[in-house]
């Protein structure tokens, strides 16, 4: 109980500086420009600058040579210098918009359950990636490159398992051997391979895998760190010289920020402590994994109100819902949820015109007696603008929205609510109806604020019917944080709809017969 | 905040971040406020063998197929040195080294390091044989090379030859280095085995004994 708390508060001290971060962000670039919202996105379009300005530096690298070669390279200004800033300045950022993705799945509790795999794939691609760094560093054979080989030896030779200690081969009593530099050329170069793997395997669970940053953002961050490759050029560090202990070495904290710490250490606490971590990072989708009641249960399907139509088969983010033959001789196929791809999400619910699929209590038709109830207890709604509000991003801020006039209503997602909803809303008589969305590259259901804004406006099942007034209604993305932003979107409905018309009032409006179901459905 | 003046800081910022990761890509990083040298005594070479051969007859060889009729057959163990080191008459490393390998059957492998003060200092490295070990199977038990077609003279030399070059690798029974030294601060003093010569050498950055 005390770790749980003690966690839950670890958390929420993290959550903060990161909401206000996103905060600054959005304001600056706008969700779409937000890096921290393609942190994911970002360190794969590193990984393909890596591969490009890899394969060029490459083709000048010399094992038999390798700080004269690099120190060749970066001598040429103009085909070298440049390229292999670019590839290191590629390489740290790859590292920190990992960190951020990792960090924001932690936080945003989505790191347990279906997502098991593409959580280890991640910690996996992590540790490549670090390992990757440090083959890189010693193939230039500096000072920095030196301490790592060192530093790694040291460690490496701690295990029983090679007869010659590899520190030897830097001793100083001949040279490195060729086949050393060779060896990590190779490892150098293969590694990309295995992350390419590793990466298919991250996204293999997820259905339309967004891999890269909008172009805008990809151009910008790529263009930012070349001007910085060119304006202020990578130095070279001096040459790895086993005779002389220096006082200190130009490094690159973000592959090594461990150097300082382990070198204090004996090689076995430094297993130890590699294993620790290694395994806590492992364990996070059994340590995150809610308890009891509190653990998010599959989306279900009625079998009977199912039409076949596919629409949440194409709409679900994790591709975990297929169709299948009927067994009671209706013609028609059936979804059905996959109960271990399933993550809960509630995007169905919102996907399904007769409401037939989706999470118990979170289904379209649940929404609709929710909501019934709730505005049964008052007559007149004229005045009264309901606000949709995602829980996890601009529904926190449900007291100020209160303050301002709002009605708010949470909701799971954006993306969960079912156009019956915003429909019955507006036919009782409310002013209107604002949808406060999470960004799209920041929903934890990923695809929720794109479908909704689809069925809203572009005919997606299940749609929002054309006999609703539009100019009722406003959708906005908003971050968490931005408060601002949501009481502006909440003020500039108001004011738009006091200039219309009163709206035509149904005490018990009669849905589509499409969107809500006569009976009570069996068999859930 | 107007259009221009969030862009303005936008590209700023986007610029500034750029800036602090390419100065945490080359930021110094502090290994040692001390100015101490250090005595690396590092080393690799094939020790002495402490051995039992046996000269293997001709009937022996007979019930072998061909590819192993090996007329001497030595089985033992890699001997064991002491490696004691002394830095102006302080004991830095007194202990036993021996083959590498689950078997130790490996070249020695010597990797110490030992820091130490700047300046001048009387440096002493020995390395003594703790076994002893039996004269090789070619002076006690030479074969005649005529073996009935068992071993080819051939062979039998190229066996010989094995024997001896295996020898000849091998460490001496003992190695010494006793000298003054001098070590300049944050640098290194190699003490290691030169093969070609067969004796300890004392090395630095400026290459001089």
């Amino acid at each position: 109980m005390a770790g749980t708390t003690l966690a839950h508060r670890l958390a929420t001290a993290v959550r903060r500086p990161l909401a206000a971060a996103d905060a600054g962000l959005n304001r600056l670039y706008g969700w779409r420009g937000n890096p921290l919202y393609q942190s994911g996105t970002i360190a794969v379009a590193m990984l393909l600058v890596l591969i490009a300005t890899g394969l060029w530096l490459l083709l000048f690298y010399r094992v038999g040579a390798p700080y004269e070669s690099v120190a060749r390279l970066t001598g040429n200004l103009w085909t070298g210098n440049w390229v292999r800033g670019l590839h290191r300045y590629a390489s740290d950022a790859a590292l920190v918009a990992t960190a951020v993705h990792a960090l924001r799945m932690l936080l945003q509790r989505r790191s347990w359950g279906p997502r098991t795999l593409a959580w280890i794939t991640g910690v996996l691609l992590t540790g490549v990636t670090l390992l990757l760094g440090w083959t890189g560093f010693v193939m230039v054979w500096d000072d920095f490159g030196r301490q790592l080989a060192l530093e790694g030896a040291r460690v490496l030779d701690a295990l029983p398992v090679l007869s010659e200690p590899v520190s030897r081969a830097f001793a100083g009593d001949r040279p490195v051997p060729n086949a050393f530099f060779f060896l990590n050329l190779f490892i150098h170069v293969a590694l990309p391979l295995l992350l390419g793997l590793l990466l298919w395997l991250h996204v293999s669970r997820v259905a339309r895998a967004v891999l890269l940053p909008p172009r805008p953002l990809l151009w910008s961050v790529v263009g930012v760190l070349l001007l910085v490759a060119v304006v202020w050029p990578l130095p070279m560090a001096p040459a790895a010289d086993p005779f002389t202990l220096p006082a200190s070495v130009p490094a690159d904290w973000f592959y090594a920020f461990w150097l300082p710490v382990t070198r204090l250490l004996d090689p076995a606490v430094v297993w130890a402590v590699v294993a620790v971590v290694a395994l806590g990072m492992l364990a996070v989708p059994w340590l995150t994994r809610p308890g009891g009641r509190r653990r998010p249960i599959p989306s279900v399907v009625d079998r009977q109100l199912c039409t076949g139509c596919e629409q949440c088969v194409q709409d679900c983010p994790y591709d975990a819902i297929r169709l299948e033959a009927r067994s009671d001789g209706r013609p028609t196929l059936v979804a059905r949820v996959d109960p271990l791809r399933c993550v809960s999400c509630g995007i169905c619910s919102a996907s399904c015109a007769p409401m037939g699929v989706g999470p118990l209590g979170r289904t379209g038709r649940d929404q609709l007696s929710e909501l019934r109830a709730a505005m049964a207890a008052r007559e007149d709604w004229s005045g009264q603008v309901v606000v949709f509000a995602c829980q996890y991003g601009p529904g926190t801020r449900a007291s100020a929205l209160a303050a301002e006039g709002g009605w708010v209503r949470q909701v799971d997602c954006a993306g969960n609510l079912h156009t019956s909803a915003v429909e019955y809303a507006i036919r009782r008589g409310v002013d209107g109806v604002l949808i406060l969305s999470c960004p799209p590259r920041d929903c934890r259901n990923r695809e929720g604020p794109v479908w909704l804004e689809q069925r809203l406006y572009h005919e997606r099942e299940a749609e929002l019917q054309a006999r609703v007034d539009r100019r009722r209604l406003r959708v906005a993305y908003v971050g968490g944080a931005n408060e601002d932003e949501a009481l502006a979107a909440l003020a500039e409905l108001r004011s738009a709809v006091v200039r219309l018309e009163r709206p035509a009032v149904e005490d018990e409006p009669s849905l589509d017969a499409v969107c809500e179901p006569s009976a009570p459905a069996e068999g859930i | 905040m107007t259009p221009g003046v969030r862009r303005a800081v936008g590209g700023g910022s986007a610029l500034g971040a750029a800036l602090l990761l390419a100065w945490l890509s080359r930021a110094p990083m502090r290994l040692s406020s001390s100015e101490a040298g250090l005595i690396r005594v590092a080393w690799s070479a094939r020790p002495e063998r402490v051995e039992r051969c046996v000269t293997r007859t001709d009937e022996e060889l007979r019930d072998v197929p061909s590819h192993m009729r090996q007329r001497v057959v030595c089985e033992g163990r890699s001997a064991r040195y002491r490696l004691l080191v002394r830095r102006d008459g302080e004991v830095l490393a007194d202990e036993v080294v021996t083959g590498a390998g689950a078997r130790q059957d490996r070249p020695i492998y010597v990797l110490r390091e030992f820091p130490t003060r700047p300046g001048a200092m009387r440096l002493e490295v020995s390395l003594q044989r703790l076994d002893s070990v039996a004269p090789g199977p070619e002076r006690e038990a030479d074969g005649d090379g005529q073996a009935a077609g068992q071993t080819a003279p051939d062979r039998e030399r190229r066996e010989r030859q094995e024997r001896g070059r295996r020898m000849g690798e091998a460490m001496p029974p003992a190695l010494s280095l006793s000298a003054e030294q001098r070590i300049g601060a944050r640098s290194v003093l190699l003490i290691t085995y030169d093969p070609e010569s067969r004796v300890l050498v004392a090395r630095s950055a400026d290459g001089s004994p």
